[in-house]
């Protein structure tokens, strides 16, 4: 099978999909628990119990999607929200 | 599906499938034998366990309260008592511990008495770090390899989280898998053992794949969980809702809070309270006891409780004067979905929650588990040596297999060696001076069987010599056992030695008739025969 034809962009797919992926998973769980209409421990614990299904929804979407571009974007996107979620989150803890 | 996202899931599990498999058959493998490690096999290991006792409750008191007068003051914030259920402990530890240390140490530390179980003879004794003292506990064969299961050895937080990754390429293998098999029916029941070596490893890898294909989701998931839980998972969770500190996140889901100490004496009852946890759960077996403020009003014990009709562990909550007060989980009470499946990830990856049958099957299928990336790797391996244009030299092809055999196989024969070890050890070698031994057995044995790969040209001779090694090795426990154990086939003191030794050698023939079948001249005639 010919990896060239059957992958675009191979390298940054696989940076995508070891690096980012997991990049993406670790802060979703911190973002996850500012936005989860739940009680504390259920916003804390739920996302902690789905980082190995989103690492591996992401992992393999690295890897399938028609352009390389498509899961960069969805993964950064995810980062920032959640990311920026975090930073309002603890700013008002501090506040 | 389209045929392109096929191809490329197919890819992607090859990929995974190749730059794991090493380290996931390594896992898997000891996985496998660590579902047996507590109790059975640390029963088997340690003579302290091997007759079936039972402490009096009176006696337990007694001793708590008895040591409990000779610790100085500040020790007595906490006093856990270990059972010998061989679970965790081999003797009946008293732990008597000062959260805030002493006038000698500035941290966490405690003084601890360990009784032989039978006679309740003092055996041990310690005083310093509590860390050092859980670190370098006597360990024995089959706990090492459970160790070694959960990090590698190569300490934390750098073993868990290769673990913990391990588990999550499991889970990509896993799903991959069963999307570029789609014909799963058709495939469970397609096994053609004498189409050829080739056929036959397909249809193994295949087979072994989806009929274990849940099993496989529920570890991957679950040694992801316990891998990354607390040196990923459990800081990201906190840093917002506290600041980063993970001590206190714990703290606020501890199960066991600080009792406030009234300093009014008032004996605890903990005769009553062992009793009643015994009658209330009959089945279960108590793990531990956490008395905290001893003999004090306001006194609170926490048993610790594993089997019977729960399927994860349990925590009973008692007062001093010995009423029962609730059961909850391990992990306290706290509400939610969540920490339900947290609570049965923990018997899911073990197999500890319905007795020895559940047990054997973890087995079977961690074996499974195990074998899948091997098998793998070998039909990725042979596929590059077929055809007009073979990518993979049959110099390289065999380098390759000496290379999985001195690695995987090395790390069998290593853990085959371990249990001849262990009987020699117990004969010769007293209590936690064990600990030495198991590290530099292990390693060496595997070290040494990689190095020979690297010389030994045959590699097919060099499988045989692999399987006749392990044979060796475990039949030899038996006869080991026979002439050195206090408890053996012979005497039949303990129904689990003698059925343990009996199974070494059962395993031990199975390796041998492994070797005879895969004579070389055995190998040609199947070939030819396939042909």
């Amino acid at each position: 099978m010919n990896n060239k034809k059957t992958f675009s962009a191979t390298k940054r797919r696989h940076l995508m999909a070891c690096l980012l992926a997991l990049v993406t998973a670790t802060v979703m769980i911190t973002g996850m628990t500012t936005y989860l209409p739940l009680q504390m421990s259920e916003q804390i614990l739920l996302p902690i119990l789905l980082f190995p299904i989103i690492w591996v929804g992401l992992f393999i979407y690295a890897y399938i999607s028609e352009k390389a571009s498509q899961p960069f974007l969805v993964m950064i996107t995810l980062c920032l929200v959640h990311g920026i979620l975090s930073y309002f989150a603890l700013m008002q803890g501090q506040g | 599906m389209k045929s392109i996202t096929l191809k490329k899931l197919f890819l992607l599990h090859s990929w995974v499938g190749v730059v794991t498999a090493v380290l996931l058959f390594i896992v898997a493998f000891t996985g496998a034998l660590a579902v047996l490690a507590r109790p059975e096999l640390k029963i088997w290991a340690n003579q302290s366990l091997q007759q079936t006792q039972h402490i009096p409750n009176s006696e337990i008191s007694t001793l708590v309260n008895t040591y409990h007068a000779q610790v100085p003051k500040e020790f007595g914030e906490n006093i856990h008592v270990f059972m010998p259920t061989g679970h965790n402990f081999h003797l009946l530890a008293l732990v008597f511990e000062s959260h805030h240390g002493d006038e000698n140490y500035q941290q966490e530390v405690l003084r601890a008495f360990e009784f032989d179980p039978a006679s309740l003879a003092l055996v041990n004794t310690y005083y310093g770090p509590s860390k050092q003292y859980y670190a370098n506990r006597k360990t024995d064969a089959a706990s090492y390899i459970g160790e070694f299961h959960a990090d590698l050895h190569l300490g934390r937080p750098i073993g868990l989280i290769l673990t913990g990754f391990l588990g999550l390429t499991l889970l990509v293998s896993t799903v991959t898998g069963l999307f570029i098999h789609r014909k799963l029916i058709k495939e469970l029941f397609t096994f053609r053992w004498h189409k050829g070596f080739d056929v036959t490893i397909s249809d193994g890898h295949k087979v072994m794949g989806i009929w274990g294909s849940i099993f496989n989701i529920v570890i991957g998931f679950s040694g992801a969980f316990l891998g990354l839980a607390t040196v990923i998972l459990l800081p990201a969770a906190a840093f917002v809702s506290f600041g980063g500190d993970q001590d206190k996140l714990i703290e606020t889901f501890t199960a066991i809070p600080e009792p406030i100490i009234s300093y009014v004496n008032q004996p605890t009852n903990i005769t009553a309270i062992l009793s009643d946890a015994q009658q209330r759960y009959p089945h279960a077996v108590i793990l531990d006891a956490t008395v905290m403020a001893h003999n004090d009003a306001n006194a609170q014990v926490y048993l610790r409780l594993l089997g019977g009709e729960a399927v994860a562990s349990q925590l009973l909550h008692y007062n001093g004067q010995g009423e029962y007060i609730t059961s909850m989980s391990s992990f306290g009470h706290i509400a939610g979905v969540s920490i339900k499946i947290i609570e049965i990830l923990f018997p899911l990856h073990f197999g500890n929650f319905a007795g020895l049958f559940v047990k054997l099957l973890w087995v079977m299928l961690g074996l499974a588990c195990a074998l899948m990336p091997l098998s793998g790797m070998m039909m990725w391996l042979a596929k590059r040596t077929r055809g007009s244009t073979p990518t993979l030299s049959a110099d390289a092809y065999a380098r390759w297999n000496r290379f999985i055999i001195g690695s995987c196989g090395g790390l069998v024969l290593a853990c085959c060696v371990l249990f001849p070890v262990q009987v020699l050890l117990n004969y010769a070698v007293a209590g936690a001076e064990h600990n030495a031994y198991f590290g530099p057995v292990f390693f060496y044995a595997w070290l040494v069987w990689l190095v020979i790969a690297a010389f030994w040209q045959n590699y097919k001779n060099y499988f045989r010599a692999t399987l006749l090694l392990c044979a060796l090795f475990l039949i030899s426990v038996l006869p080991f056992n026979s002439v050195l154990g206090v408890n053996n086939v012979i005497n039949a003191n303990s129904t689990l030695v003698a059925f343990t030794d009996i199974s070494f050698l059962i395993v031990g023939l199975a390796f041998l008739w492994g070797y005879l079948k895969t004579k070389p001249d055995a190998i040609a005639l199947a070939e030819v025969k396939a042909a």
